[in-house]
């Protein structure tokens, strides 16, 4: 019904422009019945003159083939009289080769044969009849009356038994065939016969015959006039014809749609009948023809009719007028129609208008609600749908008209619903509200509420559905739920605040806000809440918090407070504020964390980290770290006294640089070993450097197995084991050839004293040299094993007292200087002597050697001073035991190897020793914290100072 | 004529020794108390043989002298002897590297030197 209304505003316009008046029906009505008349008369007239040239053009048809035939006929007969004449006696097989060429059956259908006679007088008769009976025993001339001239069939092919009656007969001798062969004669051309009954006939199914003449004249004979023919003429060459057989089918595929009569003659009585195609009570038309065909000297007269059903279909005739009359008719009525409802509609135009503009307020109104409204019949098909219900259900209002509502609202009750109507038939209204789902276009399905009434009207139950989708509405109470859920599951402490009331009293904490501070929500809501250690302290975090609210920021801190329990807490705490959605400070959310694990982490790391860079910082092995970049990120003291490269050069640091650096170090006589680029080999690698000093470096690197890839180098300094070895190993090496020279003396002499007889002064020289030499030897492994023995025991053994200086050099002279001695000692000794701490054996030993020395050095017997000195050295008094002489002295290169095992200043070997002596004094001086002061020069004598720490002074 | 055999040797009494070994035979004998001395003498008088101590304390050891006279071409094919007390296999390559034709370990027999040395100038001795 609305749907109808929508779509007639268009129709009254349409209607407008084509206003039909009510006199219009009657003279259309006239105008039609006249068109028809004229339209028929036409048609037919037309029609007539169509039949009539349809059927003059079959009979022309008709008439050409008839005289096609009969001239391919005649030219038979002109071929045969050609082969006559051409030969001078035609045989019997000529003339059948040349019929039989022919193919009469087939070419020429109706033609009997073609024959040949010959004429003669009555006296050429008999000899001809003789001649002839040579091949055709029985032949005879018939009739056999006699006449002035015979005509004699001679030959006639095909020579069938009925063509065989017909040799030896004379045509000349009955009327019809004469008169058409005295034509011939006279004309020199075909002529045709009447209707004659063949000879060839027999007395079943005769047909009407006729028969075509040709002339044959003497050769040479003039034919020029009648006469002149009549004399020459020899014979004639002849066919004769069936009629039926002849025209049957000569006219086959001519005059099949037409009726033909052919009579011989003009008059067309049955006498003269020669051929028909009629059938009998075969209806004719009138439509006719009459024509003569003249063939051969002779009339045919051709009367053609044709058959009823030649003629145009009447019933197309007819149907023209009728069609017109019935037309007209229906227009006439169709007006007088249209006319009526027009004035009808014009009355109705003005009501439908206000109907329509009143529904589609209504529909406006509807549209423009918020909520769906569908109205639906008693048996639940949608009537109507508004805007907000179709775009509910995603789909056009037009396409839902007429579905049933379960298709919209598939979770709505059935069972219900026909309650309902059950009640609004019994005239009651009802309505109801409903939760249900309704289905989307596409099948989605989504929550609606439906409120429903239903009224009866017009008989008719009428139910109005309000629909509203929930889904926003749902989804949001969802959502809030989520919200809820995800805040009182969280493990991070919520806590709200209203800071639009004073003191911002907390309105909100969740879970694991009780948890963690072992407060319950109901002794925090309603209360400001601090985060304070306690309230003596000053309050830094309210401080920060009282900022960021009136700032409205947001902020972070971590604080240590105060659990119920007493127990401290650190906290990581996030405040943010909250706006209305004016945009107004409302509420502020802090979200906070326990990071007291953490921060305990922290500081035990920071202790830890602060422990190893102690031990960085003094360990006496150089530390280099560096980044997976190969940049040094740091470097520890001792490394830096090791290369005196600054450590502010060293930091960050690239690798190549460094690498450049500690190799400028490098002592250029030892390989050097790339220091990072190997980094990730375990084995230690040495390094030999020249600057700043002379060392050898043990490197070996870390590479840190997790996190950022970086490698510690370890930078350990084995200088000094390294030159222990290498010093082991040259003592060795040299106290093997030390002890190597004198055996080789004693072993040589001795070889030599064996194989050789030498005199007494030579052998005595000898002795002695092995004697002196076996001294040495024994001095070596004595000096060699004191000192070995100092070494390894380190001063453990030693028996330390406290003795008068005096003691110490009396003791060492008494053990030298033999009272035959020539060598003098002068002293030049205190009166009061200091007390040192030593041991007795050791210390004599000492000084023992250092007199010993300069005696030796003193190749001239120059006396040696000795005297006793006290300092303060290095801020200790000491007592020098000091060694003068006047001697051969010392090079500063000597001086400082003095000390060194087995060197000798005197290489020459005119001064005995081992080399060991002072190596020895050196080793027992260090035991006992002393010092050896040693100043000398070449030939000016050495002073050596032996340096012992005081215990007091004593007057001895 | 004689033969001129150059000895180089620190210690008096191995020369003393090696003077009264080769007194056993017809050689001149050339002494030198360290390998300076020794290197001047041979330039001046080409020796038919030299007897080289290897550890002589100065400027110069035995194996460099040796290394000099091989590599002066007037002395390049003079035997060389070298006594050394160092008999580990290392010291002996040393010596060989530096181009001596053998070596004495000391201490020595003076009998072998003899026929070292009688062997290397291709010639027999008396015992």
């Amino acid at each position: 019904m609305m749907a109808g209304a929508a779509a007639q505003p268009d129709d009254t316009g349409l209607r407008h422009r084509f206003e039909i008046p009510d006199w219009l029906a009657w003279p259309a009505l006239s105008l039609g019945l006249l068109i028809t008349v004229v339209i028929s008369a036409l048609l037919w007239t037309r029609l007539a003159t169509v039949d009539e040239q349809r059927f003059q053009s079959e009979v022309d048809k008709v008439v050409a083939q008839m005289r096609r035939r009969m001239v391919a006929h005649e030219e038979i007969l002109r071929g045969a009289a050609g082969l006559v004449r051409g030969s001078e006696k035609v045989t019997r097989e000529e003339w059948r080769d040349y019929v039989e060429e022919l193919n009469l059956p087939r070419n020429y259908p109706g033609i009997l044969g073609v024959g040949l006679t010959v004429r003669m007088t009555d006296a050429e008769k008999s000899a001809h009849e003789t001649l002839v009976r040579k091949d055709v025993p029985d032949y005879r001339i018939r009739p056999d009356t006699p006449r002035d001239e015979y005509h004699s069939i001679l030959y006639l092919h095909p020579l069938n038994a009925l063509n065989r009656r017909a040799i030896g007969y004379d045509m000349n001798s009955e009327p019809t065939r004469s008169a058409a062969m005295s034509r011939a004669r006279d004309a020199g051309d075909v002529a045709l016969s009447g209707k004659v009954t063949l000879v060839q006939e027999d007395k079943q199914a005769v047909q009407p015959g006729f028969l075509l003449y040709y002339p044959l004249y003497a050769r040479g004979m003039a034919t020029d006039t009648v006469e002149a023919r009549r004399r020459a003429l020899q014979g004639y060459t002849y066919s004769p014809y069936r009629a039926h057989d002849l025209f049957g089918n000569a006219l086959r595929g001519y005059a099949d749609r037409v009726v033909v009569h052919i009579h011989d003659g003009r008059d067309t009585g049955d006498e003269s009948l020669l051929y028909t195609n009629a059938v009998p009570g075969q209806s004719l038309s009138g439509l006719e023809d009459r024509r003569e065909l003249e063939f051969g000297g002779h009339v045919w007269t051709v009367r053609t009719r044709a058959p009823a059903d030649f003629q145009s279909d009447h019933l197309v005739l007819w149907l023209v007028p009728l069609m017109g009359s019935v037309l007209s008719a229906l227009l006439f009525h169709l007006l007088r129609q249209l006319a009526i409802s027009a004035r009808a509609h014009r009355s109705a135009q003005a009501m439908t208008h206000e109907l329509a503009l009143s529904e589609s307020r209504l529909s406006a109104v509807l549209d423009t609600a918020a909520d769906g409204i569908v109205t639906t019949d008693e048996s639940g098909m949608v009537l109507t749908m508004n805007r907000s219900a179709a775009d509910m259900f995603g789909r056009r209002s037009d396409e839902v008209i007429g579905l049933p509502l379960a298709r919209l609202l598939p979770g709505l009750d059935e069972t219900w619903f026909a309650g309902r109507l059950a009640e609004a038939q019994s005239g009651r209204r009802w309505a109801l509200h409903q939760d249900t789902q309704g289905a989307r276009s596409g099948g989605r399905s989504f929550p609606v509420t439906v409120s429903a009434s239903g009224f009866m009207r017009d008989g008719r139950v009428v139910h109005t559905l309000l629909l509203r989708d929930v889904s926003e509405q749902l989804a949001a109470q969802t959502r809030m739920r989520l919200h809820d859920r995800a805040l009182e599951s969280s493990s991070e402490a919520v806590l709200i605040r209203d800071v639009q009331t004073t003191g911002y009293p907390v309105v909100y904490v969740n879970a694991a806000f009780e948890r963690l501070t072992d407060r319950t929500a109901a002794s925090v809501i309603g209360q400001p809440y601090s985060y304070a250690l306690d309230s003596g302290a000053p309050d830094r975090v309210g401080e920060e918090m009282r900022w960021a609210i009136a700032h409205e920021k947001p902020f972070t801190t971590t604080a240590e407070v105060m659990r119920a329990d007493g127990r401290p807490l650190w906290l990581a705490l996030s405040s943010s504020p909250v706006r209305d959605n004016d945009g107004r400070l409302t509420h502020y959310v802090d979200v906070f964390g326990d990071i007291t694990e953490r921060v305990e982490f922290e500081q035990k790391l920071i202790r830890r980290t602060n422990r190893l860079h102690t031990v960085f910082a003094l360990s006496p092995d150089g530390f280099v770290t560096v980044d997976a970049e190969g940049t040094i990120t740091n470097v520890n003291p001792a490394f830096v006294r090791m290369t005196q490269i600054p450590q502010r050069e060293l930091l960050g640091m690239t690798a190549a640089e460094f690498e450049r650096r500690m190799h400028a170090l490098a002592d250029p006589e030892q390989p050097w070993p790339e220091l990072l680029l190997d980094r990730s080999s375990d084995e230690p690698q040495r390094l030999w450097l020249k600057r700043p000093e002379h060392r050898v470096i043990e490197r070996s690197a870390r590479v840190a197995p997790q996190g950022r890839s970086e490698t510690v180098l370890y930078f350990r300094d084995i200088t000094q084991q390294f030159e222990i070895d290498r010093m082991k190993s040259e003592f060795l090496s040299t106290a093997a050839h030390e002890l190597r020279t004198p055996l080789a003396s004693i072993f040589g002499f001795a070889e030599l004293l064996m194989n050789r007889d030498y005199d007494d002064t030579a052998r005595r020289r000898m002795y002695g040299i092995i004697h002196r030499q076996s001294r040495v030897l024994v001095n070596l492994i004595n000096d060699l094993l004191d000192l070995a023995r100092i070494e390894a025991r380190a001063g453990q053994d030693f028996r330390y007292e406290d003795l008068p200086v005096r003691m110490l050099i009396n003791a060492a002279i008494e053990g030298l200087v033999t009272p035959e001695d020539t060598r003098r000692i002068e002293l030049e000794l205190p009166k009061a002597m200091p007390r040192v701490r030593v041991d007795h054996e050791k210390m004599v030993r000492a000084l023992t050697n250092v007199i010993t020395n300069a005696f030796k050095y003193s190749p001239g017997g120059e006396p040696v001073t000795l005297s006793v000195v006290e300092a303060a050295r290095t801020s200790r008094l000491m007592a020098g035991i000091r060694v003068a002489d006047r001697g051969i002295g010392m090079t500063a290169e000597q001086q400082s190897r003095i000390f060194e095992r087995f060197y000798r200043a005197d290489p020459s070997g005119n001064i005995p020793g081992t080399g060991l002596g002072m190596s020895l004094v050196k080793e027992i001086m260090d035991l006992h914290g002393g010092e050896i002061e040693i100043v000398s020069a070449p030939g000016e004598g050495s002073t050596i100072t032996l340096w012992l720490p005081v215990m007091d002074t004593a007057t001895t | 004529m004689s033969a001129r055999i150059a000895v180089v040797e620190d210690q008096p009494e191995i020369r003393q020794l090696i003077r009264m070994t080769l007194e056993l035979g017809d050689f001149d004998l050339v002494e030198a108390e360290n390998a300076d001395i020794g290197w001047a003498q041979m330039q001046q008088q080409k020796p038919d043989l030299v007897l080289l101590d290897v550890m002589m304390p100065g400027s110069m050891d035995g194996l460099e002298l040796c290394r000099r006279l091989r590599a002066r071409p007037e002395t390049a094919a003079v035997p060389v002897i070298l006594l050394t007390a160092r008999g580990q296999q290392r010291d002996i390559e040393a010596g060989r590297d530096a181009g001596a034709d053998t070596y004495l370990t000391k201490p020595f027999s003076p009998m072998e030197l003899l026929d070292r040395i009688g062997a290397l100038l291709g010639g027999t001795f008396p015992r």
